[in-house]
């Protein structure tokens, strides 16, 4: 719909280069660390989300960048620039808050123009650039209504174009879904990204939602107790996450407790059963470790026993405990000889399945990815 | 047979009738006797005794007070807006709620107890002006307690607190991201000021002036004990008149009573009205 980019400038095709480097950034409250040592680098026109639990350190890592907070140490540079020497109205940087903050004695209009008006931009400019910008948000009609007349969503989408605005070098948002509701969230995700795309906008965005952060980022930066755990693409955080924290956090995953039993050919003990593991997956460890096999319930492939059974090298037969309706999938927790292990099915499948079924559950090697089993917290 | 809802309804109202029958024994009929009054002369209605409440002298009394309330309320409304944002930004909590209990005390510190303390600290021989006088600095007869500008200060000893108490709930409604909001915007701190934070407390601070406006303009007690008759106020007036002083005219009192609940009412509508601005910073 509606994109009238023409006239709507951004970093990306302007002369400025919006590339930024965070460096090394540490910050601590009364003693207590809230970010440490954190490391990204982020390309022009790229969606990274910070993604982790509440108190990680996720919005401690925005307010820095965006000059709200100052680090303890570390640098933040912007092209060529350490902005950290700046203060924070003079970063460029536009930033969404959680709770809109929107400016209630002013209609939409006079929010998304405020910047421009504190920019001393010509009047004739703001006539002009206002209306572009509420209909790239798809607001033009709600123009003259104060935040208070306006729903959720639609103060969001105020908020994304007033801090687009300004022309910003980096987008900032910091969870401006939370407090929207779920058909809403999705919705006003994907526009978020719709406008990110169509501008080039350098964003970093803040979320506790996992889903939403695979299903917009280009890369995703999952945080611990102020720790970076994984950086990486939706893609390569779900499929191949680095520590046991980011296997639990990302989606559902079974962790199996096991023992290697040969490196070389790659295949661990798991109580009394033996499991085929990618050789690879191995590589590192010692025979006698304790393991911890990671397999997705997406990958699990289950049959009533006296069916014809699902393909893959590990073969268990287990007993259906519960059966759990989630819409278009369907999760078995399935008993393998006292011990827990989830597989989803389509729903479509779902008749085939009772509680106190005996089933074989199967999956393939390729599936399983195998970590040290370190204390919970795992590696760093 | 009436349902529990609604005996439970109307015992609700009977809870309530002390304070019916206060108000009406304090509030009401003295407001429709004083209508009544002011609106009589002999057995008739007439509108002569509001003729001579604009004598003048009488005129001059609603000038001086009308003045006398505005700058109070203005240097209330400034000041205590300051203050007040310096409490709510304090950053020992124990400062936070010491100064705000002291205007809690002060703002009800007034009338002929209040006068006395000027009068002992900044009167002729006051502790002040004598230390001063020590120090080399005469006060008198430049200065005076006992006159507009000593009224003004007595004034605005209760004027400030009260402001304090009025607006550190509008500024604690001041939110943090409407501050960051507007620095990301590139709006420096005066700018955010006069931009965004200014703006929403508008109704607030103007409300609060008209709230210390009628405050100052109904005060009696602090200004008849400092200035006796000497400084020329409705109230005063009012009161020469009741107590009979020149002339004992209580229809006049009256009258003057009745334009003066005219003008608190226009203060104190103007108050409602402001305070439920859509925009009003709240807590």
């Amino acid at each position: 719909m509606l994109l009238p980019l023409s006239a709507v400038r951004c970093a990306s095709h302007g002369e400025r280069v919006g590339y930024v480097e965070l460096k090394g950034l540490n910050k601590s409250f009364a003693g207590k660390p809230a970010v440490r040592d954190f490391r990204l680098s982020m390309e022009q026109g790229e969606f990274v989300s910070l993604l982790g639990p509440s108190g990680c350190g996720k919005s401690t890592t925005l307010r820095m960048i965006a000059g709200f907070e100052e680090p303890d140490s570390g640098e933040v540079w912007l092209g060529d620039q350490n902005v950290l020497d700046l203060p924070a109205h003079r970063r460029g940087m536009g930033m969404v808050f959680q709770s809109y903050a929107l400016f209630p004695h002013l209609t939409a209009w006079g929010n998304v123009a405020f910047g421009l008006r504190i920019a001393g931009r010509a009047a004739g400019e703001i006539r002009r650039r206002v209306p572009e910008l509420l209909e790239l948000v798809g607001l033009r009609e709600v123009a003259g209504q104060y935040p208070r007349q306006l729903s959720g969503g639609q103060q969001q989408r105020v908020a994304l174009a007033r801090a687009l605005a300004i022309e910003p070098r980096v987008l900032l948002l910091d969870e401006p879904l939370s407090a929207l509701d779920a058909v809403v969230r999705v919705t006003l995700r994907e526009e978020i990204r719709r406008i990110q795309s169509a501008l080039g906008i350098t964003t970093l965005y803040v979320t506790h939602d996992q889903e939403e952060a695979l299903a917009i980022s280009d890369r995703v930066v999952v945080m611990r107790d102020g720790w970076v755990e994984q950086v990486g693409t939706p893609e390569a955080v779900y499929a191949e996450p680095a520590t046991r924290f980011v296997a639990s956090f990302i989606g559902k995953m079974n962790q199996l407790s096991a023992v290697v039993e040969s490196v070389r050919e790659g295949r661990v003990r798991w109580g009394e059963h033996r499991l085929a593991v990618p050789p690879a997956a191995t590589a590192g460890l010692a025979d006698g470790q304790a393991v911890l096999v990671l397999v997705r319930p997406e990958a699990i492939g289950v049959a009533p026993a006296d069916a014809e059974g699902p393909t893959g090298e590990n073969r268990l037969p287990a007993t259906v405990e519960l059966v759990t309706f989630l819409g278009p999938v369907t999760r078995l927790s399935l008993e393998v000889r006292g011990r827990q292990v989830l597989a989803d099915v389509t729903t479509g499948d779902r008749g085939r399945f009772q509680r106190g079924m005996p089933v074989q559950l199967a999956f393939p090697a390729a599936a399983c990815r195998v970590q040290a089993d370190e204390p919970a917290g795992g590696p760093r | 047979m009436s349902s529990p809802r609604r005996r439970l309804r109307r015992a609700a109202w009977l809870a309530l009738a002390p304070f019916f029958v206060f108000g009406l024994a304090f509030e009401i009929l003295p407001v429709l006797t004083l209508v009544r009054s002011s609106f009589t002369v002999g057995d008739g209605w007439s509108l002569a005794n509001f003729g001579r409440a604009f004598t003048p002298m009488m005129v001059a009394s609603f000038r001086n007070s009308l003045q006398l309330s505005a700058v109070t309320a203005l240097l209330g409304v400034v000041g205590g807006t300051v203050v007040g944002y310096a409490i709510i930004t304090a950053r020992s909590r124990f400062v936070r709620e010491s100064l705000t209990a002291l205007a809690d005390v002060t703002a009800n510190f007034g009338g002929a107890p209040l006068a006395f303390a000027f009068i002992i600290t900044l009167g002729s021989t006051g502790v002040i002006t004598l230390l001063l006088k020590a120090a080399g600095v005469s006060l008198y007869p430049r200065f005076r307690i006992y006159s507009v500008s000593g009224l003004t200060i007595a004034y605005v000893y209760f004027q400030l607190p009260l402001m304090i108490l009025l607006v550190v709930p509008a500024l604690l409604g001041l939110r943090q991201e409407w501050r960051e909001a507007a620095v990301n915007l590139g709006a420096t701190r005066a700018q955010y000021w006069g931009r965004v934070a200014l703006p929403i407390l508008a109704p607030s601070l103007l409300g609060s002036f008209l709230l210390l406006f009628a405050n100052a303009f109904g005060a009696y007690a602090t200004a008849w004990t400092l200035t006796g008759p000497d400084v020329n106020l409705v109230t005063v007036q009012i009161a020469a008149l009741v107590r009979g002083e020149v002339q004992l005219d209580p229809a006049l009192a009256d009258a003057l009573a009745l334009v003066s609940l005219g003008v608190m009412a226009v203060c104190v509508a103007g108050y409602r009205w402001l305070a439920t601005r859509p925009w009003r910073a709240a807590p």
